[in-house]
């Protein structure tokens, strides 16, 4: 990746960043996109995998900071994630929009996932609602979300291909 | 390269542990450092993100209140118009009882209800009726002044002309009770006249039959004269605004007054009940100055009808009395020529009650009691003098 490539992706995962703690508050949904996991995810598929999991690891551990709760459990589970998808890359972030659209959707629905779990929300009476409910929904709309970020900033990233 | 991929891999596991161990390592965390750990992170690199999503909750909760602030502004935005009617109707009543104290004569407040159809748009519809004394012909007035006249009356409700009918008219005066003539509304299309002010086609009237030597400079203030039997004296009608061209040959002048009361703007009126008083509704009114000189040139001419009559009264009196006193005295008189005539021929004198009436002269007054009772001494008694 140059420099330009560099800097482009990173504006894009700033401005991901502002997105997300500006349209989702705005919003106010249930099931509100997660623009963190784009921005994660968008900048996995350009590093190694362990950049990534650096990346994961500062992305949430700013999540963390912003939103009370179990500080930690987004650091663990976007250090995860940024670290699969960066493994995952070549075989999945093809230039294919539903291919796209799968990995948006399943790298939210894990991260929910993971971050329930450290949370040590497993077994809790709303672990199911929010597990097979609510978060595939937060993740579809990421999905779409991130797949229409992605059409729109087409000309300015160049996925590499593998 | 194999190797080089191998080692890659194998740093990126060990960044990956470093970083799953932090991220273990801070879930461990006591509370407080974890708590300080992310104010740390929210005071540093976290601060602009703290503010865009303080200013998109703001935004948010913006956005929720619009419609229940909309709703509010509406409501208050109607209260608003409601209180501004009800200041307006409530300066109309202040002014209504205002003028009511100063009216001594009987009154019924009434509400304008609309006109009476469409093209009518000069006779209006009162809400009081004959069921509250209203009649025929009774003036209907506001705090400014006249407004028109009671034509008909249902047992609610009745209907009256406004100034513009054209069968609108009244006897006026100007207020100093100098120029008399008969008001009327002013229907353009016969003369032209330029009007100053804003509205370009203003409702005005006419006071006509005005004797040519009598002049109005303007903004003379025309009152109703009382001549006649519906109005009483004193309702201001309007203020001069200029003269037309003279009309009858030139032996009356014409004048174009603007009305005290705008037809289209009344609410609240009062009808005036027929009972007047002498000097008429004079003083109701905030009338300039020459209304009081009127006002005191009218009571000065009654007071003088009043003197005179008094004065011929109290002479018709006095001449009266003296006609009573010399016929007294004549009678008198008459009674000792008798009595002296009766000494010298030796005639016993007879009892008073045996003495003939005197009959009193036919031009005399009856005398009453009191009269009787002092003519009673003037008979002498037997033996004695005349006095």
């Amino acid at each position: 990746m140059t420099m330009g490539q560099f800097l482009r992706v990173a504006l894009l995962c700033i401005a991901l960043v502002a997105l997300h703690y500006t349209l989702r508050p705005l919003l106010g949904w249930r099931a509100s996109p997660d623009f963190l996991i784009v921005a994660l995810l968008v900048l996995a598929v350009r590093l190694r995998p362990g950049a990534a999991a650096v990346s994961g690891l500062l992305i949430g551990l700013l999540s963390d900071a912003l939103a009370p709760g179990h500080m930690g459990s987004a650091a663990l589970a976007m250090c995860l994630i940024g670290f699969s998808a960066s493994w995952l890359k070549a075989m999945f972030f093809a230039d294919n929009i539903a291919l796209t659209g799968f990995f948006f959707f399943m790298g939210k629905w894990v991260f929910n996932l993971l971050q329930m779990l450290a949370e040590g929300n497993f077994g809790s009476p709303g672990f199911a609602m929010d597990a097979l409910l609510w978060s595939p929904l937060s993740a579809a709309v990421t999905a779409a979300m991130g797949v229409f970020l992605l059409l729109l900033l087409r000309p300015l990233l160049e996925v590499r291909s593998a | 390269m194999a190797r080089t991929a191998a080692q890659g891999s194998r740093a990126d596991a060990v960044v990956l542990a470093v970083c799953v161990a932090l991220a273990l390592l801070i879930l461990v965390l006591p509370r407080l450092t974890r708590d300080r750990l992310a104010s740390a992170i929210r005071n540093t690199v976290g601060t602009p993100l703290v503010t865009l999503q303080t200013r998109a909750e703001r935004g948010r909760m913006a956005i929720l209140a619009h419609d229940s602030t909309t709703r509010a502004i509406d409501s208050l935005a109607l209260q608003t118009m409601v209180t501004q009617t009800l200041r307006t109707e409530n300066s109309h009543l202040r002014g209504l009882l205002g003028l009511g104290q100063r009216l001594d004569v009987d009154f019924v407040p009434a509400e304008v209800l609309g006109t009476q159809g469409p093209g009518e748009g000069n006779s209006v519809l009162l809400s009081a009726g004959a069921n509250a004394g209203v009649q025929r012909r009774m003036p209907v007035v506001t705090p400014q002044g006249l407004v028109g006249l009671v034509r008909a009356v249902d047992p609610l409700t009745s209907e009256a002309i406004l100034l513009s009918h054209p069968d609108f008219r009244v006897s006026a005066m100007s207020a100093d009770g100098r120029v008399f003539g008969m008001v009327q509304p002013y229907l353009p299309g016969s003369e032209s006249f330029e009007v100053a002010g804003d509205d370009p086609a203003p409702f005005l009237l006419r006071l006509t039959w005005v004797r040519v030597r009598d002049t109005l400079p303007a903004g003379s203030t025309i009152v109703t004269s009382g001549l006649g039997v519906a109005y009483p004296i004193g309702i201001p009608v309007g203020t001069v605004v200029g003269e037309l061209s003279p009309e009858g040959g030139g032996f009356q002048r014409t004048y174009l007054l603007r009305p005290v009361v705008t037809p289209a703007d009344v609410g609240l009126v009062m009808i005036v009940r027929n009972e007047q008083r002498d000097e008429g509704l004079i003083g109701a009114w905030q009338l300039p100055a020459d209304a009081d000189s009127a006002l005191r040139a009218l009571r000065a001419a009654a007071d003088s009808v009043v003197a005179d009559s008094a004065a011929r009264v109290q002479a018709l009196l006095r001449a009266r009395e003296a006609e009573r006193r010399r016929a007294d005295s004549l009678r008198a008189d008459s009674i000792s020529a008798a009595a002296d005539a009766a000494a010298r021929l030796a005639i016993p004198t007879l009892p008073p009650s045996a003495q003939p009436a005197v009959r009193p002269p036919p031009n005399a007054p009856p005398p009453d009691d009191d009269d009787a009772f002092a003519m009673a001494p003037a008979v002498p008694a037997p033996g004695a003098r005349r006095q």
